[in-house]
């Protein structure tokens, strides 16, 4: 039996990207493509999809070229289904939809988090890790348990990606902020007092932006980037501590874009050695979203036997959980 | 370097009985009475004050609420000592099981689910009531003695909250709770729960419709997020 490939295609927010990725897990081909952030750090759901739209046949295009492939050696089609902006899922869905269709290959939606997870997953070679999501989008805690990837903590505000990227545009600083305002943090020496947001294991972050910004212009921003830092990761670092107690498990995968910071990183690994707990995180590129995780969840489809979707059913799912989607290959 | 005190005289025969995420627990003999020593231990991920802070204020706060809420009458564990310069504190030792291992063992009936839940849901509008939240209202914190007698136990993350919004921020996460880890008896549960804490909390129209609120939000943070 010949290799398999699977075309991945995401278009959940602001990127719109394709990869193809074969059967083995090795990636043939990424390219995407990004909307530039306007004025505000929301996006615009009609200009986004006006931009994936636009975008859409070169994208798809170079994914091909760069694999060397035409369009009918894809073995199947894998597209984020949701959670994420409509418009801009309409995009991705139909895109996958008429190549399903035009060349009947095999469609397979895919949940755009656990895309995230499952490229983790297989990059760290984590067989059941506990994966730590840190993004502009997600703030997650997630462990695999009864059949279901099932969420054990998370943002009950804003996420941890935007409360530094907020608080960076407060003093000036241009999106994405959250890189900067690590190199700040480091010249801090003062710790300042800061609302600390812990319930059960999930956290709650507005508070703590809107305290920190209230301090610019009392305190040398050194020092309110520093203590922002330390409360906002420390809340983090003990809801996960807490969520692996109660599953204990034995890796913990961190990714998203935040997952870059390497105060937090050193923190995950603090906690987690004292449980005899290995933490992993991705590079850099695979932090943002991206076609390849799209594509890794399509293989893992195929590979259990699970039934494509027919044309007609490839719907999109702007709000869908984690808990909703059956996972038939773990 | 911490002085020799107290604590590790208490330490020195106790026996640990659980080490959580932020404390360890011991069962040790308090002037002859079985008793829980709870020791909040110290994180070296978090920086020296910030780590002091929090354990003192936990420590401080668990054993203010439980003794608050033992005046009262609510099923919790009787506060012995507390230490808030060493992290620890003694309470009495319930004999008992936890409520969360026992639904998952399938232990009792779906009358003795009813019974259960709805003396948990008049304990926590009475804690409610003098505006005590709990924190971390899991299954796990529940200890159900003899009798099918819910205590409530582990305030670490307890607060003191008269506003509505708080109070109906400790039930929906007790409602996660039950809809990850116990979902075939959520129903049952947490009908008879809200039942009977409707019927005793005060201000229940308040606390209910901002929860039926949070119901629907907390599962749309993502749309919220990108509207925004
Ligand atoms: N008063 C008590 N009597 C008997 N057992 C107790 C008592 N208090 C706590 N325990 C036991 O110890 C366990 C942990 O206690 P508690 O929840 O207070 O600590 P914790 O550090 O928050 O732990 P976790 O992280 O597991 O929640 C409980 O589940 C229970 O089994
Ligand atoms: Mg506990």
């Amino acid at each position: 039996m010949g290799r398999k490939y699977v075309l991945g295609i995401e278009s959940t927010a602001h990127t719109f990207a394709t990869a193809i990725v074969d059967d083995e897990l090795n990636i043939l081909s990424d390219v995407r493509d990004v909307v530039k952030p306007g004025e505000t750090l929301g996006i615009d759901p009609k200009l986004t999809a006006e931009h994936h739209a636009n975008v859409a046949p070169q994208v798809l295009k170079k994914a091909l070229d760069d694999a060397g492939m035409d369009i009918i050696d894809i073995d199947a089609v894998a597209y984020s289904m949701g959670p994420g902006l409509g418009p801009a899922l309409r995009i991705g869905a139909t895109v996958a939809r008429a190549i399903a269709y035009k060349f009947k290959k095999p469609l397979y939606p895919v949940h755009h988090g656990i895309g995230h997870i499952e490229l983790t997953s297989s990059l760290l070679g984590f067989k059941d890790p506990l994966v730590v999501i840190v993004s502009g989008g997600h703030t997650s805690i997630l462990s695999f348990s009864l059949g279901r990837w099932r969420t054990y903590g998370e943002t009950l505000d804003i996420t941890l990606g935007n409360l530094m990227d907020m608080f960076a545009r407060k003093i000036g600083i241009p999106f994405p902020g959250g890189p900067k305002i690590e190199e700040i943090a480091r010249k801090g020496r003062k710790y300042i007092e800061m609302p600390y947001g812990i319930k059960g294991n999930n956290m709650v972050y507005s508070g703590l932006l809107t305290y920190a910004t209230q301090l610019i212009g009392k305190e040398p921003v050194e020092n309110i980037a520093y203590s922002l830092q330390e409360t906002a990761f420390t809340v983090l670092v003990e809801a996960t501590e807490r969520a692996l107690t109660q599953v204990s498990k034995k890796e913990i995968g961190l990714t998203g874009g935040v997952a870059s910071n390497d105060r937090l990183y050193n923190m995950m690994c603090d906690m987690a050695s004292e449980h005899g707990v290995k933490v992993g995180r991705l590079e850099k590129k695979y932090n943002s979203d991206n076609g390849v995780q799209i594509a890794v969840v399509g293989i893992l489809y195929m590979k259990s036997g699970y039934a494509p979707v027919p044309v007609e059913e490839a719907v999109i799912k702007q709000r869908i959980r984690v808990e909703e989607v059956e996972v038939p290959w773990r | 370097m911490e002085i020799r005190g107290l604590l590790e005289h208490f330490l020195e025969d106790g026996v640990m009985i659980s080490k959580g995420a932020e404390s360890n627990l011991y069962k040790i003999s308090y002037y002859g009475k079985p008793a829980v020593l709870k020791y909040r231990v110290e994180k070296k991920y978090r920086i020296k004050e910030l780590d002091k802070k929090i354990r003192r204020r936990r420590t401080f706060g668990e054993a203010s609420s439980i003794y608050e809420a033992w005046k009262k009458g609510i099923n919790v564990p009787r506060l012995l000592y507390a230490d808030l310069e060493r992290y620890y504190l003694i309470m009495e030792y319930l004999e008992g099981e936890v409520l969360r291992e026992a639904i998952l063992k399938k232990k009792y009936t779906d009358e003795e689910i009813s019974v259960i839940a709805s003396s948990l849901g008049e304990m926590i509008a009475n804690l409610h009531n003098i505006d005590i939240v709990h924190g971390d209202l899991t299954t796990a914190n529940i200890i159900i003695k003899d009798e099918l007698r819910p205590y409530l136990i582990d305030f670490g993350l307890s607060e003191r909250r008269s506003d509505p919004e708080a109070k109906a921020v400790d039930i929906e996460m007790f409602y996660r709770v039950l809809e990850s880890t116990h979902t075939m008896e959520r129903e049952k549960f947490f009908n008879a729960f809200i039942q009977a804490y409707k019927k005793n909390v005060l201000n229940s129209k308040e606390i209910i419709s901002r929860f039926n609120r949070i119901r629907r939000m907390g599962r749309y943070i993502e749309e919220r997020r990108r509207r925004s």
